[in-house]
C-alpha cells in the first residue's frame, strides 16, 4: 500500500537545512491501522503531509498504491488527494460559511459529480457518522467532535483507499477523542488502512502499529499486541459497515 | 470542477460579502456609466450633425452676402464694387461647368397683413431651382412656375408657421395676403421646417417664418423707397450653389471664391459655407472630445480594476486556509485560479451589467435637462460589456495566481 524509499523532505532556512524527514523507509499494507508518534518538530506531521501528496519529497521515492507521487505534477497530486485520499486535521477545518452538507460535497465538486448524487452521498455520509439532523448546521453551531465527524464524513465521501488523519483528537475531550478513535478503529475493520499522527499514547495504543519518530529519522517500530478497543454506539457502527459496504 | 459549480461558488462567496462586494463593483460601475453616458452624448451629436447634413445636402455650397459700412463701403464703391448681384448669379450658372444650380435668395423685413394679422415674418425672395437647393418641400398647392417666376408675378408660397397663425382653420391656398402696399395670392404653403440652432453653426434662421416670393417680383416691385447707401451695396442675401456630382466640392469653393473676388474688385464682401466641411470639422472636434473622454472612461475602468485587485488579494489573505483545505479535498491550483478569476470576473461583470443601465439612465437625464440628443449605440453597450469583463480577468489573475501558488501545506496551518 504506502512504500517509502529513503525518503527525504528537506527545509532550507537562510544557512540552514532543516532535514524534517531524513531517509525513511516506510512499508505500510493495505488494511492497517498506523499510529505516529514524536515530539514536536521530530518530522511526523512533515511525513503525513507527504504521504498525502500535499508536499513534495526533496530526495527517495514514495508509491501508495503502486502510484510513484514523487513523480506526479499538480494536477496529477491533486487528482489523486481527491479520489484516493480522505484528510482529518486537528481543527477540523470546515469552511465556516458553509453548512455541513455542502462541506462533504466539497470533494465531490472536485471529482465532477453531478448535483443529484453529491447531496444524496454527502447526505448518506452525514447520517453514517450521526449527524442526521445535522445537514443544514453551520460548523460554528456544532460541537468539536460533531465537527470531526462531520469532517470524517467529507474525508470518505469518495471512497478514498486510505485516510491521513493528523492528531485528530488534539481537539477534543478524551472521551470525545476516543469516539473518533472508535471510527477509525471501525472504518478499519471494514478493510480502510488509516495512519494517524498523535502524540497522545492512549489513542496511539488503538493502532496496529506505531511509528516512533525522533529528528527526521525512526526511532522505533512497534507491532501493538492487544489494541485498545474504542466501542461505538450500534447503530453508528453498522451504518459505518453500510457506507463501506456499499462504496469500498 | 466544473465552471457552472466555479460560478455558483463565486456568487456564494460574493454574498457572504454584500457590502464590500457592492463597493467594490463601484469602480466598476462609475467607469461603465461613464463610458455609456460619454458615447451617448457624442453619438448622438453625430447623429444631429448627420440629420443636420441631410438638411443642406453633402454637394451645397452657401455664398452669403457680408454686411460693410463706413469706410470700408466708401471704399468698396470707389472700386465699383457693387455686392452681391443677380448679376452673379447667372455668371455663376453660365462660367462654371460644375454648378448644378446658382439661386438667388433676397431677404427683407417688409410688413405683412392679412385677415386683420399683422405676424412677424420675413419676405424671401427666390430664383428657379429654390426648392432643390434648398431641399425644402411644399405642403399644400404649388411653388412658383418659371413663368411667375420670369414675370414677376403677385404671388406668395407661406412658411408652416406664417400659415397656421394667419389662417388657422381657413385654407391658405387662394387667399390674398398683404406686403406693403401690393396684394399677393397665396399659391402654397411649405412643410414644416422645424426650428432650433442645429449643432453644425450653420447660419439658419426659422424657415417657418418665411413669406416666399419670386425674386423678381422682389427686387422690381418692392423696393423701399428711401434706402440708405448701405442697403443699397447689396442687392441679394446669397446664393444656394449646387454642384454637380464628381466634382470636389472644395476645389469648387475655391473657384467661386476666386471668381466673385475678382468680379467684386478684390473686397470682401461675401462668405462661402460648405456644410459638408463644417460638418467634417465637427466631427474632428467629436472624435477629440471623444477621445478625452474615452481616455477618462479608461482611467476609471482601471482605478476600478485596481479596487477589485485590492479586495481580491485580501480576500486571498483572508481565506488563505480555505485555499489550504480546499487543496487538501483534491483541488488544483486551476480550480483555485478559476475559482479566484470568477470571483474577480462576477464583480466586474455585475459592476459592468449595473453600469450599462446607470450610464443609459445618465444619458437619458442628460438629454432630459440639457435637451442635448443623446444615442446608445448597441456597440457601445457590448464594448462595456466586454472590457469590464477583461478588466476582471486581467485584474484579478494577480491575486488568483497568488491564492494558486500558496504552499497548501503553510496555507492549511495559516493562522
Amino acid at each position: 500500500m504506502i512504500k517509502t524509499a529513503q525518503l527525504q523532505r528537506y527545509f532550507r532556512a537562510g544557512e540552514t537545512c532543516v532535514k524534517a524527514v531524513d531517509g525513511l523507509d516506510i512499508d505500510i499494507p493495505a488494511g492497517e491501522f498506523v499510529a505516529i508518534m514524536g515530539p514536536s518538530g521530530s518530522g511526523k506531521s512533515t511525513l503525513l503531509y507527504v504521504l498525502g501528496a500535499m508536499d513534495q519529497p526533496t530526495g527517495g521515492q514514495i508509491s501508495i498504491n503502486g502510484r510513484r507521487l514523487d513523480l506526479m505534477n499538480d494536477q496529477e497530486c491533486s487528482d489523486f488527494r481527491n479520489r484516493q485520499l480522505g484528510f482529518v486535521f486537528q481543527s477540523f477545518h470546515l469552511l465556516p460559511r458553509m453548512s455541513l452538507l455542502r462541506n462533504v460535497e466539497l470533494p465531490m465538486l472536485y471529482a465532477q459529480v453531478d448535483a443529484a448524487r453529491r447531496r444524496d452521498r454527502a447526505s448518506m455520509m452525514l447520517q453514517a457518522v450521526g449527524l442526521a439532523g445535522r445537514l443544514e448546521h453551520f460548523p460554528a453551531e456544532l460541537s468539536g467532535g460533531q465537527c470531526q465527524r462531520a469532517a470524517i464524513a467529507r474525508a470518505l465521501v469518495n471512497s478514498p483507499a486510505l485516510l491521513l488523519a493528523d492528531e485528530p483528537t488534539g481537539n477534543l475531550d478524551s472521551r470525545t477523542g476516543l469516539e473518533i478513535i472508535g471510527i477509525f478503529q471501525a472504518l478499519n475493520r471494514q478493510g480502510m488502512t488509516v495512519v494517524m499522527v498523535t502524540h497522545d499514547e492512549n489513542m496511539a495504543r488503538h493502532a496496529g502499529r506505531i511509528i516512533r519518530m525522533h529528528d527526521g529519522r525512526i526511532e522505533r517500530i512497534e507491532v501493538v499486541d492487544n489494541p485498545l478497543q474504542s466501542v461505538l454506539p450500534g447503530e453508528i457502527e453498522r451504518s459505518l459497515r453500510e457506507v463501506c459496504h456499499a462504496t469500498c | 470542477m466544473r465552471l457552472a459549480e466555479q460560478i455558483n461558488t463565486g456568487f456564494t462567496g460574493l454574498l457572504d460579502h454584500p457590502f464590500r462586494t457592492f463597493l467594490t463593483m463601484l469602480g466598476i460601475i462609475f467607469g461603465v456609466g461613464a463610458v455609456i453616458a460619454m458615447v451617448s452624448i457624442g453619438a448622438g451629436a453625430e447623429r444631429e450633425a448627420l440629420e443636420e447634413l441631410k438638411k443642406f445636402g453633402d454637394s451645397s455650397i452657401r455664398v452669403s452676402s457680408l454686411e460693410i459700412q463706413g469706410e470700408r463701403l466708401a471704399e468698396a464703391l470707389k472700386k465699383q464694387a457693387r455686392g452681391l448681384r443677380m448679376t452673379d448669379v447667372a455668371y455663376l450658372a453660365s462660367a462654371c461647368p460644375f454648378i448644378e444650380l446658382a439661386v438667388p435668395e433676397k431677404i427683407d423685413e417688409y410688413s405683412f397683413y392679412s385677415l386683420n394679422r399683422k405676424p412677424m415674418v420675413k419676405i424671401v425672395g427666390v430664383g428657379d431651382g429654390f426648392l432643390a437647393a434648398s431641399r425644402f418641400e411644399v405642403e399644400r398647392g404649388r411653388f412658383f412656375s418659371s413663368a411667375e417666376l420670369e414675370s414677376a408675378a403677385l404671388v406668395t408660397v407661406l412658411g408652416a408657421g406664417v400659415a397656421s397663425e394667419v389662417f388657422a382653420g381657413v385654407e391658405p391656398v387662394g387667399q390674398v395676403v398683404q406686403i406693403e402696399r401690393i396684394r399677393f395670392r397665396v399659391i402654397g404653403v411649405m412643410r414644416q421646417q422645424g426650428s432650433g440652432v442645429g449643432k453644425l453653426a450653420i447660419k439658419r434662421r426659422d424657415h417657418d417664418r418665411d413669406v416666399y416670393l419670386p425674386v423678381k417680383t422682389s427686387l422690381q416691385r418692392l423696393e423701399r423707397w428711401p434706402v440708405e447707401d448701405k442697403d443699397l451695396y447689396h442687392e441679394i442675401n446669397s446664393i444656394w450653389v449646387e454642384i454637380r456630382e464628381g466634382y470636389d466640392l472644395l476645389a469648387a469653393r475655391d473657384r467661386i471664391a476666386a471668381m466673385l473676388k475678382r468680379r467684386h474688385s478684390d473686397v470682401d464682401d461675401f462668405e462661402i459655407q460648405v456644410p459638408l466641411e463644417i460638418l467634417q470639422q465637427s466631427q474632428k472636434t467629436q472624435n477629440l472630445f471623444n477621445l478625452v473622454m474615452a481616455l477618462i472612461a479608461g482611467i476609471s475602468l482601471l482605478v476600478g480594476g485596481i479596487g477589485i485587485m485590492n479586495i481580491m488579494l485580501a480576500s486571498v489573505n483572508e481565506r488563505t486556509r480555505e485555499i489550504g483545505v480546499r487543496r487538501a479535498l483534491g483541488a488544483s491550483k486551476r480550480d483555485i485560479v478559476v475559482q479566484f478569476l470568477v470571483e474577480a470576473s462576477l464583480i466586474s461583470i455585475l459592476g459592468g451589467i449595473i453600469g450599462i443601465f446607470a450610464g443609459i439612465g445618465i444619458s437619458w437625464l442628460i438629454s432630459f435637462y440639457t435637451g442635448w440628443t443623446t444615442a446608445i449605440p448597441l456597440s457601445s453597450v457590448l464594448i462595456a460589456f466586454f472590457v469590464s469583463i477583461s478588466v476582471g480577468i486581467i485584474f484579478g489573475s494577480f491575486p488568483a495566481a497568488k491564492a494558486a501558488t500558496l504552499d497548501p501545506v503553510k496555507a492549511l496551518r495559516y493562522e
